[in-house]
């Protein structure tokens, strides 16, 4: 039976005529889909809503035009300034929320006391619209620029709150006692169970965090902005350049895949032990 | 057994005793009281391995708390060598009934965790954490993480990281509870072997009569709500123990009397419902067939 199953893998592996990955594969098929429906729907059928619409192929001749309409593509200079700027404000809002969040989340965590303090606040603050921030924030800072971050840091900071405290909440008691037991200090207790029992759920969190990040950043960028990919999407849209819309918006979702594929090879080096419970 | 000189390197041979005074612990809830102990007095030999017996449920895990000192008796006192228990401390480790090691860290870190936070010497917990890993056959494996490991390594590693501190007592609340019944009889023979060469004070709960009797110097029954100190059985079966002493007509002897003593309390526990009541009800029916774990 052993000899079979041998024989068979040996077959398998023999005639390698695999190009690429059955995964890649099936996600370059998968784009290649959503692409043909949507140039069915706006070329082809012309649908009555959706024919005002640019079809594919129109907006990726607009993203990769020398001469664009709307001055922004991939040879254009702007492009690459308005990414620029977009990633420098999501970047310093995510540090910046993942270094307080993760702090404020693990003493909440840690001491009750401070916890009883702190939790109600939170829980207030936490449900406000990050964009209702903006009048506030537009106010209290010099300058717009400094407003729009503040606006992106609100949002990834209660999600990297909440998903810490939870981490913590999720550490199983046992492995306190043990610590107590084996005559830790709450200094040892807190850097050898608490931080690294909570990872988990703080690299869930980061990654949530990213992702609204870039949500209330364009938001932001479209309301108070000045440059940036979400103030150049409303410039767009107020010129009727469909096309450089669309291909902005494909920009923020590309960059908002690195930005968590980022964040998740950080999480696996960081928690090793973790993706090996997994069998990763 | 106690003071066996080969295990020098093992254990500095000062081992404690402990002593329950009248404990009884009451839970309030919402204006409802539970006595889960009541006026419990027993005392746990030096050098000697004593087994707390009783129906799940009966507050033998609280008990462990107490003596561990994680919680305070509502009344009552519990000794350590004629000191007062007052909080968690080094010389009592616990062994805890699921697996307590830290996944995050490889089994080696797990084990030297106890020295490392008392600042124990490099050099010295290297030499330490290499004798007590040959010893229990985990050398091989001190850089996996927990999860690499089975079950029966992972309370090795546990065992492991608790003596390496060369505790007074050493405390094991079910630790070979979720283990497979191969495996849990290979870590029975495994854990008393390591007794027999050591001789260190222990206190082991266990809710299995086969397991208790073949572990035990000496048998402490409980009763189910309140916890009670039922009765106390020598168990005068020879060591080293082997498993040929299952079939023993001494051991069947106490078998018998521990059954007949645990056998009211186990229709308690069965009557409110208690599953693991369930396996003690079982045992006690099969009492006249033949037992089970045979060699």
């Amino acid at each position: 039976m052993n000899y079979t199953v041998k024989e068979e893998r040996v077959a398998l592996n023999r005639p390698k005529l695999r190009i690429i990955d059955p995964p890649v594969f099936r996600a370059i098929i998968g784009i290649l889909v959503f692409l043909g429906l949507w140039y069915l729907l706006t070329a082809v059928l012309k649908l009555p809503r959706f024919k005002l619409l640019p079809d594919p192929i129109a907006v990726i001749k607009e993203w990769v035009s020398f001469k664009p309409l709307s001055g922004r593509s991939l040879f254009t200079k702007e492009y690459y300034l308005d990414i620029e700027y977009s990633v420098a404000r999501t970047l310093i809002a995510f540090l910046l929320a993942t270094i307080f969040g993760v702090l404020l989340g693990l003493f909440m965590g840690w001491n009750r006391i401070f916890y009883d303090f702190t939790f109600p606040m939170v829980e207030i603050l936490r449900p406000m619209p990050p964009l209702s921030w903006i009048p506030l924030a537009v106010l209290i800072f010099p300058g717009v620029e400094i407003a729009v971050v503040y606006v992106t840091f609100i949002a990834a900071f209660f999600a990297t709150v909440m998903n810490t405290l939870l981490g913590v909440f999720s550490i199983d008691r046992n492995y306190f006692l043990a610590a107590k037991c084996l005559g830790s200090r709450p200094r040892d207790i807190f850097f050898n169970v608490i931080v690294p029992g909570s990872l988990p759920f703080i690299f869930t969190g980061l990654q949530i965090a990213m992702g609204l990040s870039w949500m209330s950043l364009v938001a932001g960028e479209i309301i108070a902005g000045q440059r940036g990919l979400g103030y150049a999407i409303y410039e767009g849209s107020s010129l009727y350049q469909y096309e450089q819309v669309i291909s902005y918006m494909f920009t923020l979702g590309i960059l908002g895949y690195i930005s968590s594929a980022g964040i998740r090879a950080v999480g696996r080096r960081l928690m090793a032990w973790e993706a090996r419970r997994r069998g990763v | 057994m106690a003071g066996n000189n080969g295990s020098g390197a093992l254990s500095s041979g000062n081992f404690g005793e402990v002593y329950v005074e009248g404990v009884t612990k009451i839970y309030e809830k919402e204006d409802e009281c539970q006595t889960v102990l009541q006026d419990c007095t027993f005392h746990v030999q030096r050098g000697k391995l004593t087994v707390l017996m009783g129906p799940s449920g009966c507050g033998k895990t609280v008990l462990i708390n107490l003596i561990a000192g994680y919680e305070k008796p509502t009344s009552g006192h519990i000794y350590i060598d004629d000191i007062s228990v007052v909080g968690p401390g080094r010389d009592r480790l616990v062994v805890f009934q699921e697996t307590a090691l830290f996944p995050w860290m490889t089994a080696y870190c797990n084990v030297v965790f106890g020295c490392q936070v008392r600042k124990v010497t490099k050099c010295e917990i290297k030499e330490r954490a290499e004798l007590v890993l040959k010893k229990v056959g985990l050398y091989e494996f001190r850089d996996k993480y927990p999860s690499q490991l089975s079950g029966g390594m992972q309370r090795r590693a546990e065992l492991a990281r608790a003596i390496i501190n060369d505790p007074k007592i050493l405390i094991l609340d079910e630790p070979f509870r979720g283990l497979d019944a191969m495996t849990r009889q290979l870590m029975q023979e495994f854990y008393v072997g390591l007794f027999e060469e050591v001789g260190r004070t222990n206190l082991f709960v266990t809710h299995e009569i086969d397991e208790a009797i073949f572990l035990a110097d000496r048998l402490i029954i409980m009763t189910f709500q309140p916890g009670r100190i039922k009765a106390e059985i020598e168990v005068d079966l020879p060591r080293p123990r082997e498993f040929r002493m299952l079939a023993s007509p001494r051991f069947m002897e106490i078998r018998e009397q521990a059954i007949e003593l645990l056998y009211e309390e186990a229709a308690k526990a069965f009557a409110a419902g208690n599953k693991t009541a369930y396996d003690l009800v079982g045992a006690v029916v099969a009492r006249k067939g033949i037992c089970k774990k045979q060699a």
